[in-house]
């Protein structure tokens, strides 16, 4: 403890230095704690779009590629599915529920999913969560729209708002289907997926405005559907769904795929987990940048502070003491620039918090550290008093070697 | 004939990868109680002689006995405890740690010697109140306690220096040239203060410096030009 004492007062003589090496070790242990909360919470969202689906049915492409449109709406489905094959599959026996899905039309920029009231009822998210509605309800008659809490939030749109829908996918469109208003009657709670990001509508409202204007109204045969982009179903039992997978995939009438949403969210973020991890390692290279400088400060005050050595082994130190004591200061400054961090990196958070949200559908939720910062936090204290060992060890030499003359 | 504290005998020693020795001394006796002032030119070994003493420095061949123990038999952590626990040293000038208080400094002996902060305890009540009563015989002022230690004088610092080696009564203090930072006046004060301390104390005193005019005030004097056949003063 009396050395733990002289370490802080010598530390404190030397506040200004002392405090830049912290800031440096804080910097990056804030910057480090930042990407790694970054990429569990990804990793979290990730894998929480979806939950309580059997299988997701599209035509025959790739895995990855049926996932990023069906439910992340990246990209396009290069073909449809008839709705005589839909409708097939969805009245066999051990189909407890389907979603269809119709994709192709945007809103302002943000993607409009043609779908029925089952989306509503079955779709699940996070551990097995349903939708809720923050207002309205779902739509009951064609030109009626749901949005998605991100929609509603940075359009500002309320319910009783009149949209129109654009053909394709981009911002600005020049093929508007503006004969045809949606009036908003519902609007979701947020659930941190693509949902949130979604203007969602009737199937047989996605077949009227792709026809042109019929004053007197639409016949149910005009609206029925000729094909959706993709379905999400659910089994009656898990056991039948590998049996039904196979089924499909050998489906006579077209090609289609199925697919287990699990395994295909593990491929994807498999891809998209190396960026991740190369982020990570920048971050780690930028603490041992921080935990260098530490060093150099150390080693460079050494020289000044033989005098300092001389006079603690005149008053009786150890040489081992010496050593302890300087490997202590280390040890002083990297808890300190640990904490700091720590601190730094919630204040970084929580500025970045709205910014993720409205740019990135992540919402970061800031609660107590996760088991890998721990050891991280540890890590970057082990290693920063480990260092401090080298200088220490320099101190050590110079206490044997100089006597007792002291040396400038 | 009273009981010897320091003797040593047919010593020798030179600095690592050199060939004469630095020391070369064939015997010398110090007596409890008593002070013996060392003199000789620059580079007649007398540093290396008081590291020897100290027991930082091992001698390659010889004898060296202090309190009655065979310090060359002694492990180096034997001899860090034996000197933790006995002796006081004083340096040349910046002998005081800067990031402590002056009280700190003094109080410092205590923290690496059980047996000195025991004698300090009792001869004081506290470590403190010796380390006090210490600072007011040495005429350091109250004032001076609370500053920080580079706000006082060379003579101050060597005093406060004086302090931090006579708390817990150590059976020996050295002394390294401890007043050639000072001028005549501060000079004469210094040693004044430290004799009138050892009288009280029981502490002997080896005192090494080159100003002749001190050695009056001791018992003994070690002409180590004479007395030690190493060192490089005769190659010039």
């Amino acid at each position: 403890m009396k050395l733990a004492n002289l370490a802080w007062h010598s530390l404190w003589a030397r506040r200004s230095s002392a405090l830049l090496t912290v800031m440096t070790i804080a910097l990056s242990v804030a910057l480090l704690l930042g990407v790694e909360q970054l990429r569990l919470q990804t990793k979290q969202s990730f894998a929480s779009t979806v939950s309580g689906t059997d299988l997701i049915v599209g035509a025959r492409s790739g895995q990855t590629q049926l996932l990023l449109y069906s439910i992340f709406h990246i990209g396009n489905a290069t073909n449809n599915i008839s709705w005589s094959s839909y409708q097939d599959i969805a009245a066999q026996r051990n189909v407890k529920w389907t979603i269809p899905i119709a994709l192709g039309d945007s809103h302002r920029g943000y993607r409009v999913v043609g779908t029925n009231s089952d989306f509503f009822e079955y779709y699940r998210y996070g551990r097995r969560e349903p939708l809720s509605f923050a207002q309205g309800n779902g739509f009951e008659t064609t030109f009626e729209a749901v949005l998605g809490a991100e929609v509603a939030r940075s359009l500002g749109y309320e319910l009783g708002q009149e949209i129109v829908v654009a053909h394709g996918v981009a911002e600005i469109s020049f093929n508007v289907h503006d004969q045809h208003p949606f009036e908003v009657v519902g609007i979701l709670a947020p659930t941190g997926t693509p949902v949130d990001r979604s203007v969602m509508v009737g199937l047989d409202a996605i077949e009227a405005i792709h026809m042109p204007v019929q004053p007197d109204g639409y016949t149910a045969e005009q609206l029925e559907p000729k094909s959706i982009t993709a379905f999400l179903m659910g089994m009656n039992s898990r056991v039948q769904v590998f049996t039904q997978q196979r089924a499909i995939n050998n489906y006579r009438a077209e090609p289609l795929l199925a697919i287990l949403p699990g395994v295909a969210l593990q491929e994807l973020w498999g891809v998209l987990g190396m960026a991740e991890q190369a982020l990570l390692a920048v971050s780690v290279c930028v603490v041992l940048t921080g935990l260098l400088s530490m060093l150099a400060a150390l080693l460079a005050s050494l020289k000044e502070r033989r005098r300092e050595m001389a006079i603690l082994r005149s008053v009786g130190a150890r040489p081992y003491q010496i050593f302890l004591l300087l490997v202590l200061e280390s040890l002083l400054l990297s808890v300190a620039g640990v904490i700091l961090g720590a601190l730094l990196q919630y204040a970084l958070l929580a500025a970045l918090q709205p910014f993720l949200l409205n740019q990135m559908g992540l919402y970061l939720t800031l609660g107590g550290l996760s088991n890998s910062q721990w050891q991280m936090l540890l890590a970057v204290v082990m290693v920063g008093t480990f260092s401090g060992m080298i200088p220490a060890w320099r101190a050590y030499r110079y206490s044997l070697n100089d006597g007792m003359s002291i040396r400038v | 004939m009273s009981e010897q504290l320091l003797s040593l005998s047919q010593l020798t020693y030179s600095w690592p990868g050199e060939q004469t020795p630095v020391l070369d001394i064939d015997q010398l006796a110090l007596d409890a109680g008593s002070q013996v002032f060392v003199h000789g030119p620059s580079g007649c070994g007398k540093s290396t002689l008081l590291s020897v003493v100290a027991g930082v420095v091992q001698p390659d061949s010889g004898s060296l006995h202090f309190l009655g123990k065979d310090c060359l038999s002694m492990s180096k952590h034997q001899r860090d405890q034996l000197r933790a626990d006995h002796m006081g040293y004083v340096f040349q000038q910046f002998n005081l740690l800067p990031y402590l208080s002056v009280l700190d400094n003094v109080m410092l002996t205590c923290q690496f010697s059980k047996l000195r902060r025991a004698k300090a305890q009792q001869r004081g009540g506290s470590v403190k109140q010796e380390a006090l009563r210490l600072l007011d015989h040495l005429q350091i002022p109250d004032s001076a306690l609370a500053k920080p230690v580079s706000n006082l004088s060379i003579g101050q610092q060597q005093r406060v220096a004086v302090a931090r080696a006579l708390i817990g009564s150590p059976a020996l203090l050295i002394a390294d040239e401890p007043t050639s930072a000072l001028d005549s006046v501060n000079r004469e004060r210094f040693m004044d203060l430290l004799m009138a301390e050892l009288q009280l104390g029981e502490s002997s005193l080896l005192l090494v410096s080159h100003d002749e005019a001190l050695a009056e005030r001791f018992d003994q004097t070690w002409s180590l030009a004479q007395l030690n056949r190493g060192g490089h003063h005769e190659v010039s």
